[in-house]
């Protein structure tokens, strides 16, 4: 900054620690609560130092979880929340892709009614349409499946947005360069603008991946079985059963098995992340 | 080897705005035709629509004898050369040679052959493995010339491939380009707007104006007779002098050669005005020197004429004794005189 | 609408490339929302045999009820306060962050994670910490004298809520301020220097006018955020309660139409909402064109 000041500089680290400390002391504190037994809930607060019940619990949850909460090991959980949001993240990024790169790279009657229909979208999203969205996936018999967890979620305006104002900062001459080259439309979108686009598929797959992660209004609808239970919905029964009986050294380890996925994509891929965050806004 | 031939080409962009009208123009097989006018002449079109990168509205585009206004640009048998380069940036020099010879299936050892030369040629050998954004500004354009040069085509587009560069470098490439086009002989067809580039390289030169061909010949002969006003101002640096018939007739007496009745304008080149008494024919004009510009060999005299207030160029050798401010008399050379009908805006003599 | 110069010159193709994404945008987004629009006008009779045509009925009867009036409010207070103080804490710590050059890195890392964290668990995190009877805030919070159950009271419900919806999107607004804060040319900061502007007044003179388009945009994208993304944050905490008092308008259509199976009122409800989200995405949209110009 522009002058140094001593006062300042500590002002502003204070300001820095405590928001760190506010952001995470509640998973801190589900942390702690997942280090010990279910015993040490009894005594009406909860410990603020670890326990040396962690092993134990985090095995347990993985293993077997909680039957008496009427949901599955932790385990198949994670396998079901990775495969949604893996099918989610990729299936978007496809058929978006493809979408943006016929919008922008051909003419075509309807054009312009396309790109609206996939803009409209954006005004539609599930909370609003719970009722009749459910009814067309019961109707297709998609209901406790995992094309019905994932093929309703795909479509994406945002993500299309974002490869079509891509494809527009690519130069013309590239596309004019490589037909001369001898390259018809496939062998151009997959020589030339699928390498150059890679960045921008990673950075949205980062987005995509945590978008697929955490839904949960989704899996409460279409899901019944709990077979297909993903981690974030299945977890919300394991604390609804805590209510009565307080394993809630359990179910924090559910908790943060639940939410380590999505942050360490954030935290390793920050950079990739920042980008998508910022650039799926435009 | 291939000639091109443009007959009655037109083309009409939606809203009725027409680019280019009605134009014929044939390249002959290994010639060198550069295509020079001002932005939004045609010029680019005209040249795209021969790769078949934009659609004609009507006329017919042939290369090497057969139509091709149907084929796409791959099927045309042409490389082009584009004025950002377009190279892949994802790939490697080697990659962009290869790939339009390995889109046609060419076999492999034929492949090597022709990039190895083409690396030889151009003297990029040591980048083969580099990504474009690894090359400076200079190999990029041997890049882009070798991606042309592997595909031994019937002809070579250039699409302002020099405007990219610094003036240093253009006036290098310039030179290799030229060479290089001597060596293969490969019919090209070269589009710039800057005259200097395009005088030097065209065996013929077309200047091209408002969607219509100007005038076309060697670039002597465009530049010592140029058929109207606009080439007379376009090509020539520093550009042409005009004059009114009337002012130089009152000013010239009997030094003024015959002209044709409907001459109602004069130009002469910066370079046919002398300082000191021509010993011939000449007119004297009387001004004052407003700038002078040295550019090395010889100076560029802005002179205000007495009278008329005219702002005129005087290109001179070496350094006038004059200093700015002085008042001094020009000759103009009567037989450089090129006289024009400003209505029809065509040379009358 | 833009395309390139030269485009390929294929008829069917394209055609081949839109299809899987606007089949499924037909067959799940327009579809079930025509559905909805349809069935708000209608009435369905107890058994589901017949249906009704009863034009604006169900939304009279809508407007009508306390129940949703209550939950347009309390949506209301919601959205305004997760807006304000999750807006308010960023921007904070952005300007912070942006002060500082090689650590800010470490900060931001350890600030932007909760982005990743779903909704319903970051209800739960505050819920566990707020529980009534182990929960340490309330056991801190009796220390002085403050009872604290979210079970009973609204307003200690709504706090609750609000706090957790805070929390989980802090990380958001925060990325976008520093952006913001980036964007804003030193030149201009060092000019208030020289002209002798201390760091607060450099901040509201200086910066906090030239963000204002980063502060606009965040402002509409926390609404809708509060508005649509929060359903498990209130599913995970409160659902709803105590009374109505947390009863979010998407937790109500929710409520209303799939545990409650009262068709009419929540497409209605539906419609509603649409009309809501329409109304935010056309302003958001709308300042993206105005940055454009910038």
């Amino acid at each position: 900054m522009v002058e140094n000041r001593p006062f300042l500089a500590f002002l502003t680290h204070l300001v820095l620690i405590l928001g760190v400390a506010v952001v995470v002391f509640p998973v801190y504190l589900a942390f702690i609560a997942s280090t010990h037994g279910s015993g040490d809930f009894l005594r009406g607060l909860v410990p603020l130092l670890p326990g040396p019940h962690m092993i134990e619990n985090y095995a347990r949850m993985l293993n077997s979880g909680l039957s008496t909460a009427g949901a599955p090991p932790v385990w198949l959980m994670l396998a079901n929340s990775l495969f949604m949001a893996l099918t989610i993240a990729i299936g978007k990024i496809a058929i978006s892709i493809i979408s943006a790169y016929a919008i922008v790279y051909f003419k075509f009657p309807f054009r312009l009614l396309a790109f609206w229909l996939i803009f409209i979208t954006l005004m539609l999203p599930v909370e609003v349409r719970i009722i009749p969205t459910f009814k067309v996936v019961a109707d297709l018999g998609m209901l406790n499946s995992y094309a019905g967890l994932t093929i309703p979620l795909i479509a994406s305006a945002t993500a299309t947005f974002l490869f079509r104002q891509f494809f527009l900062t690519v130069p013309d001459e590239l596309m004019e360069a490589a037909r001369v080259d001898g390259a018809g439309p496939l062998k151009f979108f997959r020589d030339i603008l699928l390498p150059l686009s890679q960045t921008n598929i990673a950075a949205l797959f980062v987005i995509l991946f945590i978008y697929g992660w955490v839904q949960y209004l989704w899996p409460l609808l279409v899901t019944t079985d709990s077979r297909y239970y993903t981690i974030v919905m299945g977890i919300k029964r394991l604390a609804a059963a805590a209510e009565s009986d307080p394993y809630w050294n359990l179910v924090m380890a559910a908790v943060i098995l639940a939410m380590l996925p999505p942050v360490l994509v954030i935290i390793f891929m920050q950079r990739l992340f920042v980008k998508g965050l910022v650039e799926t806004e435009k | 080897m291939a000639t091109i031939e443009l007959s009655g080409i037109r083309k009409v962009y939606p809203g009725n705005v027409t680019a280019i009208h009605d134009l014929d123009l044939s390249v002959d097989d290994g010639e060198l035709v550069v295509l020079v006018g001002p932005s939004g002449c045609g010029k680019s079109t005209l040249l795209r629509m021969v790769a078949g990168l934009e659609t004609t509205t009507a006329g017919t585009v042939s290369i090497g004898g057969a139509v091709v206004n149907r084929l796409e640009p791959s099927d045309r048998d042409i490389a082009m050369v584009f004025q950002n380069y377009a190279l892949y940036p994802h790939m490697t020099v080697r990659g962009n040679l290869e790939y339009g010879l390995k889109n046609r299936g060419t076999p492999r050892t034929l492949i090597d052959e022709r990039v190895a030369e083409a690396a030889r040629i151009l003297e990029i050998a040591p980048f083969l493995e580099r990504k474009p954004r690894q090359l400076s500004g200079g190999q990029r354009q041997r890049v882009a010339m070798g991606r042309a040069i592997v595909r031994q085509p019937k002809a070579f587009l250039f699409d302002e491939p020099l405007s990219n560069l610094d003036a240093k470098l253009r006036g290098q490439m310039r030179v290799e380009i030229r060479r290089l086009q001597r060596t293969l002989r490969t019919t090209s067809l070269y589009v710039t707007h800057d005259q200097l580039e395009a005088m030097t390289l065209a065996d013929r030169l077309v200047v091209m104006n408002a969607g219509r061909i100007e005038q076309l010949g060697k670039p002597t002969e465009l530049y010592e007779r140029p058929a109207s006003l606009f080439v007379a101002g376009f090509i020539g640096s520093p550009p042409m002098n005009f004059f009114d018939l009337e002012y130089l007739r009152e000013k010239a007496g009997a030094s003024l050669p015959t002209l044709s009745d409907d001459s109602d304008i004069i130009g002469i080149r910066p370079d046919s005005i002398v300082l000191a008494d021509p010993q011939e024919p000449s007119i004297p004009l009387r001004g004052t020197v407003e700038l002078i510009e040295p550019v090395g060999g010889e100076s560029h005299l802005h002179l205000r004429l007495e009278g008329s207030d005219q702002l005129i160029i005087v290109e001179t050798p070496g350094r006038p004794d004059a200093a700015e401010g002085t008042l001094l008399t020009a000759h103009l050379r009567a037989r450089a005189l090129h006289p024009f009908n400003r209505q029809s805006g065509l040379r009358t003599a | 609408m833009q395309t390139k110069r030269t485009i390929f010159p294929n008829k069917l193709l394209p055609y081949a490339l839109l299809t899987p994404q606007l089949i499924i945008t037909i067959v799940f987004f327009l579809w079930p929302a025509a559905q909805a629009v349809k069935s708000s006008f209608e009435r369905e009779d107890p058994f589901g045999f017949r249906t009704t045509f009863i034009w604006f009925q169900n939304y009279t009867r809508l407007f009508g009820e306390p129940e949703y009036l209550n939950s347009l409010n309390r949506t209301a207070i919601f959205a305004i306060a997760v807006t304000f103080i999750s807006m308010s804490v960023s921007l904070l710590l952005a300007v912070a962050v942006s002060r500082l050059l090689r650590s800010g890195r470490a900060y931001t890392t350890l600030l932007v994670w909760p982005y990743a964290v779903a909704p319903v668990l970051a209800g739960i995190l505050w819920w566990f910490m707020f529980n009534p009877t182990i929960g340490i805030v309330p056991y801190l919070l009796n220390q002085f004298g403050i009872s604290w159950n979210h079970r009973i009271r609204g307003n200690d419900a709504m706090v609750l809520v609000v706090l957790a919806a805070s929390w989980k999107q802090i990380s958001y607004n925060f990325l976008f301020f520093v952006a913001g804060l980036q964007s804003v040319p030193r030149s201009l900061i060092e000019a208030a220097a020289i002209d002798g502007a201390g760091p607060f007044k450099r901040f509201w003179t200086i910066v906090f006018p030239l963000i204002s388009p980063t502060t606009f945009f965040l402002m509409i994208v926390n609404i809708n955020y509060a508005m649509f993304d929060t359903f498990g944050i209130i599913d995970g905490t409160t659902s709803g309660g105590p009374a109505g008092a947390t009863n979010t308008l998407v937790y109500k259509v929710y409520a209303d139409g799939f545990l409650g199976l009262n068709i009419g009122s929540s497409s209605a409800q539906s419609v509603v909402l649409m009309a809501i989200v329409i109304v935010l995405t056309v302003i958001q949209f709308r300042w993206v064109e105005r940055r454009v110009q910038y």
